[in-house]
Order: C-alpha cells, then structure tokens, then sequence
C-alpha cells in the first residue's frame, strides 16, 4: 500500500496493529521508550528512515521527528501531547487521526462527558468537583451515595476510579485519585456492561462492531462475550445507534471502542469513549470478517472498510493479566491453551510481569455458547492469579444434570400443558442423545399469553435457534411462537381424549401462507427431536455425521430382526407370540 | 436416506381433500407444511437455514414485519 503510518505508543495495541499492518504492505514506525517493547518487536524496518524511535510519546520532539518521517499519525493512546499534534497536523500528508480534537476532548473524561450531553448521547449525571472534602460533600448532596468519584485525566484500566459508598471515605478517594483533577458521576446501577467498536471514515462515515458483554475484574477487563445475549432483541440495535451516533460526533478517522452501561429497563447510558483499537474489540481478530486493526489502518489511510460481521456464532476473549513478577505462570498457562479447540493465544512480548499487568488475551470460538463455555471453562480454571468458583457457572456453564434446562439453549422445547410432557420428553432424550444444549419448560398459549409473547419474541436474542412446541386439541402454541419469531418451529400435535390427536395436527400444520410450522406426526416426540437435530446440522455440519450415524444404527436394528425372524421363525417371534396370547 | 432436514408439502388429491397425504407422512420425520402450502415450505427452508446463516434472522424478521404491514394495510 505505499504507505508509512506513526503509531504513538508502543503497547500490545500497537504490536497488534502493526501485526495488522505488515499483512497490507504497510509500513509502521512506533515511538515508544526503548528499542523492544511489544509493537516494535514485531517490526523490523525495511529502510533505515523507517527506524522506531526511541522516546516519550508525550515528547514534542520526539513526536516532530515522528511526523518528519510518516504519511500518517495514529495513536494507540490517548494520553499524548495534543498541543504538538495540532501543530504538526498540516506538515503529515494524510494528517493526524483521529484528530487532534477528538483525543483532546476524549483524554480529560470531565470534558468528554459535557461533549457527549451537549451533543445528546444518553449520559448519567455528573459535576466537576475539588479535591476537598466539602466539594465531594456537595456532589454527593446532588448526585447521591455511593457516588463514583473519578480522575479526570490520565486514567485507564479503573486506576483513577473510586466508588465512595460512604462520605467518611471522601478524604482516602482524593488520596487514592492522587490529588488530580476530579469529578463525580452518578452512581449507574447497570445489569451488564456492554461496549460497541466503531469505525470512522475520513469523511465521517460510520460503521458498528456487533454489540460485547465486557466482564471487569478489580475494574479490570476480564472477560468480553460476543455477541451480546439478552431477552430485549432491540437492546443490540439501540446500543449500536448509540456508539454510532456519539463517534459521529467526534472527529478524524480510526476506530472507537464505546463502553456502555445497559440497566434493568434496557436503557444504554455511556459509560466512556476510548480514541483507538480498544480491549473490548480484541475478539474481532477472530471472530470478524475484519478486525478493529485493520479497520482503523483502512480507516486512517482512506482504503475501504471492511465488513465488521461474526463470522462464527459465538466468541469470548480473555485477558491474561499478570499474578506476580512470576513470567513462567504466564507461559505454562498459554501452552495449557494451546490444548483447547478454537482458543487462540496471543502473548504480548512483555519482559517484566506485575500482578495485574496485561500479558496476554486469549480469544476463544465455537460454534454456539455452550461450546464456548466448555472450552472457556478449564481456562478460567486455571487462569494465573486463581479464580472465583461462582464466576464458573456464570460465565462458563456446564451441560446440567439430567431433567433441568440448559442455561445456554439451542433449542427450547415447550409445552401447553404439563400433562404434554409424557409426549415430549423423546425430543429431550434425543437432545440429550446428539448432546444439543436445550431447555424445557411450560408456554400456554391460552392461559399464560403474555408469557408466551414474551418467550417468542426473545427466543432469537437469547440464542435460541429452533423451538419445539407441543400441544393438543385448539393447539395454537406452535402457530401463534412461529407467528412472533423468525426461528424454525416445529409443531408436536398432541392427542387428546377425543378426536385421536388429529384436531391438534390439523390445527398445527394447516398454518395461513407466510408463516410455516414444521408439522411431525401425532404424539411422536421423538420426531420433533430429531427433526430439531437435522434442523441445527445447517449450521453445526458434525450434526449431519452424528444423524448419518443415527440413521445408520435404526437400520441395523431393523436388519437385526429380519435376521432373527428368518433363523427363528414368525411363530417363535416375540410380537408373534404376543399377538396370538391377546 | 439423508440426515438433512426434509420438508414434505402434501398435494391434494381428487379425494379425501389432501388429508390422505398429509397422514401418511410419518417414521423418519418430515417438516410437514399445510395442504398445498408451496410457500411455506419455501419460508420454512429458509427459516431451517438460519440456523446456520444468521442474516437470515432478521430478513425473516423483516419479511414477517412486511406481511403484518400488509394486513394492517388491509385493514
């Protein structure tokens, strides 16, 4: 591509843009201190004025040497120099990105945050505040307890928050914030925390990440889940606006990590907008068409952006942060990793390790969120540092025992009625049989509707891929779930005490045009399990190996008897013999 | 003879209105349709898909969104 970009900083987001970088022909000059750190150990420049530079990148020297010798300047930090960016913005060919505006505005969070309410975007409230007593006092006399007293400049990975539960704790918050600027947010009672990478274009362009679940540990991302799951299928969409909306704000190209909060209402708050790739969208490298590095290389030096869709259906990526200055916990951990299906380890080429330092990450895929959990489960296991047993179960579930729902379903089964489960526990055995993660539970249509309305249109958001529905006699269940989801649904007519079942299959099957249910034989749940199963191979093709096997099983059962009924005799046979007793 | 999902649309006959078709269709399962339903079995063939092709999710969502708009047209 011809061309040469200025990275500012030389940390493990700038060795993974760099990594990004050198696949497209780029070539890339880091300033950092130090002739090794991670992103200048993974290029080696192939001209001379293409050497690292050794320095600040708060260094207005270092900066102009670094500018003299690239067509663009980028930064993997906001936490730079703005006044010798602004000054040396028209000297660089393709100019500074994003702009020097933009880090200016987002690098003091007091400011960001009155850009961001000035500009619309849904922000809690909060107040500029002194470092005194009197000033906390007073805005948590606005703002309430516990309040989040935050530094205004220079803070990341949570250095510079502290959530002040008590006023009496006002004096060791200033303390702990080291006498920096401050402010106070409003305490935000979030459910989840989600964040959405988006990336600009020169002209202003946007285009959105699919919406993450991020996991922080000691105000420390842990764990970031992608997709988001929720019950609210217009969550995703929302939140999406939303980042999409506060970037198009701000100026100059690259790409932008948007931390949200998501509270019990579905409401999106912002929590902070970082300039540059962010840890949040490290799953991108292996689970997006594109990755957020190349997005902003493509981003900054005019090239088309990619496309930022999954391409597998479920990812999670996992920090590896230092436990002690013990480097070997590290690396027996990573070489642990290589063991397990669709983990990806990436190390940082750290050579000091500290207790909470950034190592490494790991990205996992799989494809569906039960997959994800058992290869992400031995990990957290043994993650550096130990682990809490409850955070197993939360983010990482195992298959339940037998008889209870799967807490990460493909596939829910349900029913009108209690009295349907005699007729619908064959599609659980089945399921349980090709080891498809399900759920069982009780929808009637009739008597709960609402619960019904609810299940089917949140059926898709939570993952689920096909439903099983079950009833008898008006049998409306399966139509009116397949009538309020996009989902494959199919429909188990269950008989009743009269008319031997055949009202329930005409009422199932003889659906209006437009909305499909996949009709099997009456009571035959079997079936439906089955059916659910050929259903899932579209996307999981192992499947179509296991229903060969299956299939293949039923006919050697049934070539087994036609053996036995030729060497013994019909009359000796055991359905013969019952007959003629009866 | 396959392990890939088989959807079964029963044709009507010039008897018994298409239910001996529909009943027949039994033992190794078959998605059935409605009685002379081309087009569902072509929506449930892409809803199947989905499953493996998540765009089709919302496409489907969009399509369903178009037949309600119609009715509420109608009405």
């Amino acid at each position: 591509m011809d061309k040469v970009v200025g990275i500012l900083g030389g940390g493990q987001l700038g060795r993974m843009l760099a990594a990004s970088a050198a696949l497209l022909n780029i070539d890339v000059v880091v300033l950092d201190v130090g002739d090794s750190g991670p992103a200048k150990q993974v290029v080696a420049p192939r001209a001379p004025q293409l050497a690292h530079i050794d320095g600040s990148f708060a260094d207005p020297v270092k900066i102009r040497e670094l500018a003299s010798r690239v067509d663009v300047l980028t930064v993997e930090i906001e936490h730079v120099d703005v006044g010798v960016l602004e000054e040396v913005e028209s000297k660089v060919p393709l100019g500074v990105h994003p702009s020097p505006f933009t880090i200016k505005t987002i690098q003091d969070k007091f400011v960001q945050k009155e850009h961001l309410r000035k500009s619309g975007c849904p922000v809690s409230d909060f107040l500029q505040v002194e470092s005194t007593e009197e000033s906390v006092r007073a805005a948590a006399g606005k703002l309430g307890l516990p309040l989040m007293l935050k530094s205004r400049t220079l803070a990341y990975d949570g250095r510079g928050n502290f959530a002040i539960r008590d006023l009496a704790q006002a004096q060791e918050a200033i303390a702990a914030l080291g006498n920096r600027p401050l402010y106070a947010e409003k305490w935000v009672p979030f459910v989840k925390e989600i964040a959405v990478m988006v990336v600009r274009s020169r002209s202003g362009d946007v285009v959105s990440y699919p919406v993450v679940e991020t996991v922080h540990k000691d105000n420390i991302c842990h764990l970031v889940f992608a997709p988001l799951r929720s019950r609210d299928p217009s969550i995703a969409t929302r939140a999406r606006e939303v980042a999409e909306n506060a970037v198009k704000t701000l100026q100059g190209a690259g790409v932008f990590g948007v931390e949200m909060f998501l509270m019990a209402d579905g409401t999106v708050y912002i929590n902070e907008i970082a300039p540059r790739p962010h840890n949040s969208g490290h799953y991108t490298i292996e689970a997006c068409e594109t990755s957020q590095y190349e997005n902003h290389l493509r981003a900054i030096l005019s090239l088309p952006l990619g496309s930022t869709a999954l391409k597998v259906p479920s990812a999670c990526m996992l920090n590896i942060l230092g436990a002690s200055s013990n480097i070997s916990e590290i690396t027996s951990f990573s070489e642990f990793a290589l063991t397990v299906p669709g983990a990806r380890v990436h190390l940082y080429g750290k050579s000091d390790c500290r207790k909470g330092r950034k190592m490494g990450h790991i990205t996992v895929v799989a494809d569906s969120d039960a997959e994800l959990s058992k290869r992400l489960r031995p990990l957290l296991e043994r993650l550096p540092g130990g682990h809490d047993p409850k955070e197993l179960d939360l983010y990482a579930p195992l298959f339940p025992e037998r008889g209870f729902s799967h807490k990460q379903p493909l596939v829910g089964i349900i029913m009108g009625s209690d009295s349907d489960l005699p007729v619908m526990l064959p599609a659980a055995d089945i399921l349980n049989h090709f080891k498809v993660p399900y759920e069982l539970t009780i929808v009637s249509a009739h008597r709960t509707p609402d619960r019904l309305f609810e299940y089917a249109r949140s059926a898709s958001a939570r993952g689920l891929r096909a439903i099983i529905a079950g009833a008898g006699g008006a049998a409306h269940l399966p139509g009116m779930v397949a009538a309020m989801t996009a989902l494959p649904v199919i429909g188990v007519p269950v008989k009743g005490s009269s008319l031997d079942g055949v009202d329930s299959l005409h009422s199932i099957v003889q659906m209006p045009r437009g909305i499909p249910v996949a009709t099997v034989a009456i009571n035959n749940g079997t079936n439906a399990g089955l059916l659910a199963v050929r259903i899932l191979s579209a996307g999981q093709p192992q499947l179509v190996s296991a229903m060969d096997d299956y299939l293949k099983a039923l006919e050697k059962e049934v070539l087994g008897k036609v053996d036995k009924i030729a060497e013994i005799g019909w009359d000796a046979y055991e359905v013969a013999k019952k007959a003629r007793s009866s | 003879m396959t392990a890939l999902p088989v959807i079964g649309v029963p044709v009507k006959g010039s008897s018994l209105d298409g239910v001996g078709s529909l009943h027949s269709i039994r033992g190794i399962p078959v998605a059935t349709v409605a009685i002379n339903n081309g087009t569902n079995m072509g929506l449930l063939a892409v809803r199947i898909l989905s499953t493996g092709q998540p765009h089709l999710v919302s496409a489907m969502d969009d399509y369903l969104q178009t037949v309600e708009k119609e009715v509420l047209g109608k009405v």
